[in-house]
């Protein structure tokens, strides 16, 4: 083996093929002239900078030819808009947003009564007839069963719901 | 103001201003500041386009919550929450 006294002789590789000897650095005393193996052979921690960058495009590039749909934001052009494209635009967006129904907002805050409407004849209000009884009746019935059909809400599970999309 | 029996059936009133604050209370509802911070709540947060959809109409008269023996009445008058409890005698309709 190769500790300090050891008698074995040692054993480089004759053929020049990589083992578990050979010697990673030039030796610096030999004056013999050493064949500098490939940096294929030791990983890129070994090689040369210009060798790494060449091997880190064609990593890149077998990246990109494996994920085809990649957009590079870095190679867009930037969009300018000529004038009367501007206005077209402003104006097919404008008709979108005025076909949507609009939204009755008012213009209360928050913290803001929008339940009730202000009515001057406070008692006339109150003190209206109560409903009737079958109305009241009606609705609770109509509420219970409300309730019961919406505890019937069933999933029906028909098909897959993780489904892969079409990534070769 | 409000006078206890000017509403029939009436056990109880409590006027509460716009935003909460309690003006005159009597009878059952003497006091009620849980009824009124309820009241206050459901008032302000619906937002009646949310309940209805479709309805397209204005806020609404009244809100009565009816229990079986009685009911609390909610309306909005010259600025001020009006709420009155009543027993709730309900009323059959006449059959002709």
């Amino acid at each position: 083996m190769g500790c300090c006294c050891s008698t074995e002789q040692e054993n480089l590789s004759q053929d020049g093929e990589v083992n578990e000897r050979t010697r990673l650095l030039n030796d610096p005393v030999s004056n013999t002239y050493q064949v500098t193996a490939s940096s294929n052979d030791y990983g890129n921690h070994y090689s040369t900078s210009a060798t790494k960058k060449s091997d880190d495009h064609s990593v890149l590039n077998q990246i990109l030819q494996h994920t085809a749909s990649i957009i590079d934001v870095g190679a867009l052009e930037c969009h300018t808009l000529e004038q009367h494209e501007y206005i077209e635009r402003v104006r097919t967006y404008n008709q979108r947003v005025n076909a949507i129904p609009q939204v009755k907002t008012s213009n209360k805050r928050h913290h803001e009564v929008q339940l009730l409407y202000d009515t001057p004849a406070t008692e006339r209000v109150l003190s209206a007839q109560p409903i009737s009884l079958a109305d009241f009746n009606m609705m609770i019935t109509a509420s219970q069963k409300v309730v019961a059909a919406v505890a019937q809400i069933r999933v029906e599970h028909k098909e897959d719901l993780v489904v892969p999309f079409g990534i070769p | 103001m409000h006078g206890i029996g000017r509403v029939p059936d009436e056990v109880g009133h409590l006027i509460l201003s716009e935003d909460g604050a309690v003006i005159a209370s009597g009878g059952e509802l003497e006091n009620a500041e849980q009824m009124a911070n309820t009241v206050l709540c459901m008032l302000t947060r619906i937002n009646k386009g949310q309940l209805w959809p479709g309805d397209s109409g204005d806020a609404f008269k009244k809100i009565s919550i009816t229990y079986t023996d009685h009911s609390y009445v909610i309306c909005l008058s010259n600025k001020n929450i009006h709420i009155v409890k009543r027993r709730f005698v309900p009323h059959e309709p006449i059959k002709v």
